[in-house]
């Protein structure tokens, strides 16, 4: 089969691997029918996460056929159409018996790798690194999941593919991410990065009742999409980002914070930015954590600081002080994908929310190689790409 | 230098030439960090050791710059940095010694060559990825079919109307082949610690 793989630092190859095989009872094997490019894939194309091995498959956003079940799965069969959620879950252990299912205990092959980095292990994860478990990730023509018989969506048949291969991953994230701020009536929620991820949070946030939401971005196209949900914009480039978010509070600050920028913030202030992307090169912190810096100081005090946002390993000059004397809540994590797939496919089946509005590239998964940069240098206008596994490339 | 990757790479020539600039760069900085002797007298600029040592320093850092996910800057400050470079050897042009001024004239063309190879690298790497266009209107993307205002606290407002969400339940139709226990499962959600309030039946 046809799959991207990854061979280092901004090397995305489109190649010729061998096909999936069944390896345990609970797998199943899908024949791809749209995957995603994620922005948590750009960390992995930057090899700023550490434990990739070239020759890894990558991908986590996947949906497709099921062309084979393993001999113990008895929720699947052959023909049914599934969304592949980015956790895999054993549906078994302490934490997924908790619907904790991004920290499942039994799905981490590698845990004793992981425990070296996190103290404990968490889920594995399709296609992003051996700490994680390494398995094979879905921007492929063949996906194997393992403990399909739990780590599966399965979406009605009236959906399109456009409309159900989010599930997997970045709808769930904004809205997770917005459920931990337990958004009241009158609350203001400010979202860091209009990307993907924060794009499904603002939808999000005026789903669970927010009176204000507003986005924070440097990339104009993005803050367009942001204020077609109604958000209020804030460009870092063009104002200070403190002094709109107190104009708009009343000087108090946002009652909630979401951080959907991640490991690779960008800052205004140029010997900030200096300083995290040397040590970063350098190795002497793996994330530049200024976004997280930011919302801990602007956040109202008593607030909630939530943060889908990922981050690889140790961050540096985080003003913990702030955090801590204003009370801030904090939460964050991989998304516990199917904790919230029933409420979100009520969603987008009663026609409130309709997700392929992020989508702004569709191409045959040979182009992935190129849309790797495209999406990366956020060049074109590049919000969302879905590779199509069965299109020629033209 | 694309050959080496494929066509079927992410990675393209330009991406290969600046990597090979970035250890060029590393390798030059030490080299003047370490001996700034040789170079001296090389060029002819005896006495001047201590500035070729900090041109190391300043090499160094546009090398991490150089090999970073965004060199494009980092590239323009090469090619400032290679125009001082040609002043400074351009010193070296007056020296007594027939072959010094030899070698800084080779240093001279050497540094106006590097300065033209940066900034076609950095004009190379801007392009990367596509255009830029000019930015696209996306306002007409809410996602939101009822409208804005109909959908704020449209989840809200069902859950406090209609009965708890099934969500977390749900796991117990997936639960694996039979085996997981409903009954265990329910007092566990009971006890989980999950997020209060709106979604959590
Ligand atoms: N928790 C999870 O389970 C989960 C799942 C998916 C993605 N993620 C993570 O969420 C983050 C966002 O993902 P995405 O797909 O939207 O990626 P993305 O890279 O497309 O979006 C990031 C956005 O942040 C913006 N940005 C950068 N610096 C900023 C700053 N200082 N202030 C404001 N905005 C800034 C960028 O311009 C960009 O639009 C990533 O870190 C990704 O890894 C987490
Ligand atoms: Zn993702
Ligand atoms: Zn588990």
């Amino acid at each position: 089969m046809k799959a991207l793989v990854w061979h280092g630092k901004q090397d995305i190859r489109y190649e010729t691997m061998p096909d999936p095989e069944i390896e345990d009872g609970r797998d199943a094997i899908i024949k791809v029918t749209s995957c995603a490019i994620c922005g948590s894939d750009l960390h992995l194309f930057h090899n700023l996460m550490p434990g990739m091995k070239p020759g890894d498959i990558v991908g986590h956003e996947t949906m497709g056929e099921v062309v084979e079940v393993g001999k113990n799965n008895k929720a699947l069969k052959p023909g049914d159409r599934i969304v592949v959620p980015f956790t895999i879950w054993c549906g078994e252990c302490d934490q997924c018996r908790r619907g904790n299912y991004s920290v499942c205990e039994r799905s981490n092959r590698n845990a004793k790798v992981a425990e070296l980095v996190f103290g404990h292990a968490t889920a594995g994860l399709f296609g992003y690194t051996h700490l994680t478990g390494g398995y094979s990730g879905g921007q492929a023509e063949y996906l194997r999941v393992p403990m399909a018989d739990t780590t599966h969506i399965k979406v009605p048949d009236h959906f399109t593919d456009e409309q159900a291969l989010f599930l997997s991953d970045i709808l769930p994230t904004g809205w997770q991410a917005a459920v931990y701020c337990d958004i009241e009536p009158d609350d203001t929620v400010a979202i860091w990065g209009a990307g993907p991820v924060g794009q499904m949070a603002i939808r999000s946030a005026v789903l669970l009742g927010a009176r204000q939401v507003i986005a924070i971005d440097f990339l104009p196209e993005r803050l367009s999409m942001a204020a077609a949900a109604g958000a209020v914009t804030i460009n870092p480039a063009e104002e200070s980002v403190k002094d709109r978010l107190n104009e708009l509070t009343h000087n108090k600050g946002p009652d909630k914070c979401i951080d959907a920028v991640g490991m690779e913030s960008h800052s205004q202030i140029l010997p900030e930015h200096l300083y995290d992307r040397t040590k970063q090169s350098l190795m002497m912190e793996t994330d530049r954590p200024h976004t997280l810096r930011e919302a801990m100081l602007m956040v109202r005090p008593g607030g909630v600081l939530s943060v889908p946002g990922v981050y690889g390993g140790v961050v540096d000059k985080l003003p913990f002080g702030a955090a801590m004397n204003k009370g801030v809540t904090i939460r964050t994590g991989q998304t516990h994908v199917n904790r919230w797939t029933d409420e979100l496919i009520e969603l987008i089946d009663e026609g409130v929310l309709d997700p392929s509005f992020v989508i702004t590239h569709t191409e045959p998964l040979a182009k992935g190689p190129e849309m790797y940069p495209t999406f990366e240098s956020r060049k074109d206008n590049c919000i969302k790409v879905v590779l199509k596994p069965g299109q020629e490339a033209a | 230098m694309a050959w080496k990757y494929g066509s079927d790479s992410s990675l393209t020539a330009s991406d290969a030439l600046v990597r090979g600039i970035g250890l060029f760069a590393l390798g030059l900085g030490a080299a003047e960090l370490i001996a700034p002797g040789r170079f001296a007298r090389m060029f002819g600029l005896e006495g001047k050791e201590s500035l070729l040592r900090a041109y190391g320093v300043r090499e160094i850092g546009s090398a991490i710059g150089t090999l970073s996910t965004d060199p494009v800057p980092a590239l323009w400050a090469r090619a400032a940095g290679d125009v001082m470079d040609l002043a400074t050897v351009a010193l070296g042009t007056r020296s007594d010694d027939a072959e010094k001024r030899r070698n800084a004239w080779i240093g001279v063309g050497a540094a106006a060559g590097f300065a033209a190879l940066d900034a076609f690298a950095a004009t190379l790497m801007a392009k990367r990825g596509g255009e830029r266009p000019a930015p696209a209107d996306y306002s007409d993307r809410s996602g939101l079919p009822k409208g804005v205002e109909a959908s704020r606290g449209w989840y809200r407002e069902k859950r406090e109307k209609g009965p708890a969400v099934a969500s977390r339940d749900a796991r117990k139709d997936r639960a694996h082949s039979g085996d997981a226990d409903p009954a265990r499962t329910e007092t566990d959600a009971g006890q989980a610690p999950v997020p209060a309030g709106v979604s959590i039946g």
